[in-house]
């Protein structure tokens, strides 16, 4: 406590209870003497900065900064080749396109349509694998009119009425 | 003595200028012009605690260099919610403590290790009118205090940081600090008195404080390496 004090460290209040203390203890006042004797030796160092005066250059002179610069690499993200984590995102980008397309691609390239005709509506469906399968078909909400054009080569059956008239 | 009321102003250089944390938030998005902010706001300070530890101007100047260069290199780790100059002077400190401990082990591999210091202080000198000026001789009485101690009281005493700003610099809890402060005025006051040849016999226990008022009481584990109380 008494330390703290020599060097200005204690509150007011602990102050006073060190002061009263000190009033009744002859030890305790000879280590304070002790103390302050020894904070003046270091006030008196800590009052002439070493060095600091003796040093006749400019602060330009004395900067460090010129040295530090000299030292430091900066990184230049514009002129650095991007490494190969930086091309995630454009890969996960494609990817991602890709499986798109992917999705949306036919499952199989038509080969075959059947063509219905009932109370004067066109209908068509693509890949109708078995012609009993398209004739129990007719009719559902599966499906729709459609406009096509035909590629070559894609055989058609047309059905009036239930009855083929594809010609082969 | 010190005064406690400057302190704020002798480590955070005050001012109108941009703070630190937007310097090194530029620093950190490249703007070398930041750094040489903040290099050029702090040089001086550096300079002056590296002084008091190293005595030699060239020396202090090298490692201040080295500061900032492992302070350029670590920027990205700096946590932006604490103070930038704790920072700064801890990496300082510790390079300066660092150095003086390689070079004593270069020098004196045995002599002077920190248990003898810490033991035996140099020997009451017989005439303490000696060619030493007064800063050699402090100078002298420092050596003799553990590096612990040591570092506080400089920092303290010679460079005036407050307390609480030691505790930020050093990592500790400024309970710990004041303790250690504490105890290292009192290690300097028994050598100092004793080098003078005025102590008492029971002062020239070096380090062994006296007063019942600054006997350590009450030991438990406040700190990572040793046992201090805590003072909070």
């Amino acid at each position: 406590m008494l330390a703290l004090w020599a060097g200005n460290d204690l509150d007011a209040a602990a102050q006073i209870g060190a002061q009263r203390h000190l009033a009744t203890c002859p030890q305790c006042r000879a280590h304070w003497h002790g103390l302050q004797v020894g904070q003046q030796a270091l006030e008196q160092v800590r009052l002439s900065p070493a060095g600091d005066a003796s040093d006749a250059r400019s602060s330009e002179e004395r900067s460090v900064w010129p040295g530090v610069a000299r030292q430091l690499r900066w990184s230049e993200p514009l002129s650095v080749a991007p490494g190969w984590r930086d091309w995630l995102p454009v890969g996960a980008l494609a990817a991602a396109c890709l499986a798109m397309v992917m999705a949306s691609w036919p499952q199989a390239t038509p080969t075959e349509m059947t063509e219905f005709h009932s109370g004067g509506m066109p209908m068509l469906r693509v890949n109708s694998a078995a012609w009993g399968q398209a004739e129990s078909l007719a009719g559902s909400d599966e499906w729709a009119p459609l406009q096509l054009a035909f590629p070559d080569g894609l055989r058609v059956r047309t059905l009036v009425d239930g009855t083929d008239v594809s010609g082969f | 003595m010190p005064d406690p009321t400057t302190d704020a102003e002798l480590v955070w250089p005050p001012g109108g200028g941009v703070g630190d944390a937007r310097l090194v938030e530029e620093v950190r998005h490249g703007s070398q012009e930041a750094f040489e902010q903040l290099v050029r706001r702090y040089e001086g300070r550096l300079l002056s605690v590296l002084l008091r530890f190293v005595r030699d101007r060239e020396l202090a100047r090298d490692l201040s260099q080295e500061t900032f260069l492992r302070v350029f290199e670590r920027i990205d780790q700096f946590d932006p919610s604490r103070r930038f100059g704790p920072w700064l002077f801890r990496i300082g400190v510790n390079l300066a403590l660092d150095f003086l401990r390689r070079r004593k082990r270069r020098i004196w591999p045995s002599l002077f290790s920190e248990s003898r210091m810490e033991k035996s202080p140099d020997p009451p000198v017989s005439d303490p009118r000696t060619q030493l000026d007064l800063e050699q001789e402090v100078r002298k009485v420092l050596e003799g205090i553990p590096e612990k101690y040591r570092t506080v009281l400089i920092l303290r005493d010679l460079e005036n940081f407050s307390t609480s700003e030691i505790a930020a610099i050093m990592h500790r809890k400024e309970a710990t600090i004041r303790w250690r402060l504490a105890e290292a005025r009192s290690r300097f006051q028994h050598i100092w008195t004793s080098r003078q040849g005025t102590g008492t016999d029971g002062e020239q226990l070096a380090g062994r404080p006296l007063s019942p008022l600054d006997s350590p009481s009450d030991r438990h584990a406040s700190d990572s390496d040793e046992l201090e109380p805590d003072l909070s």
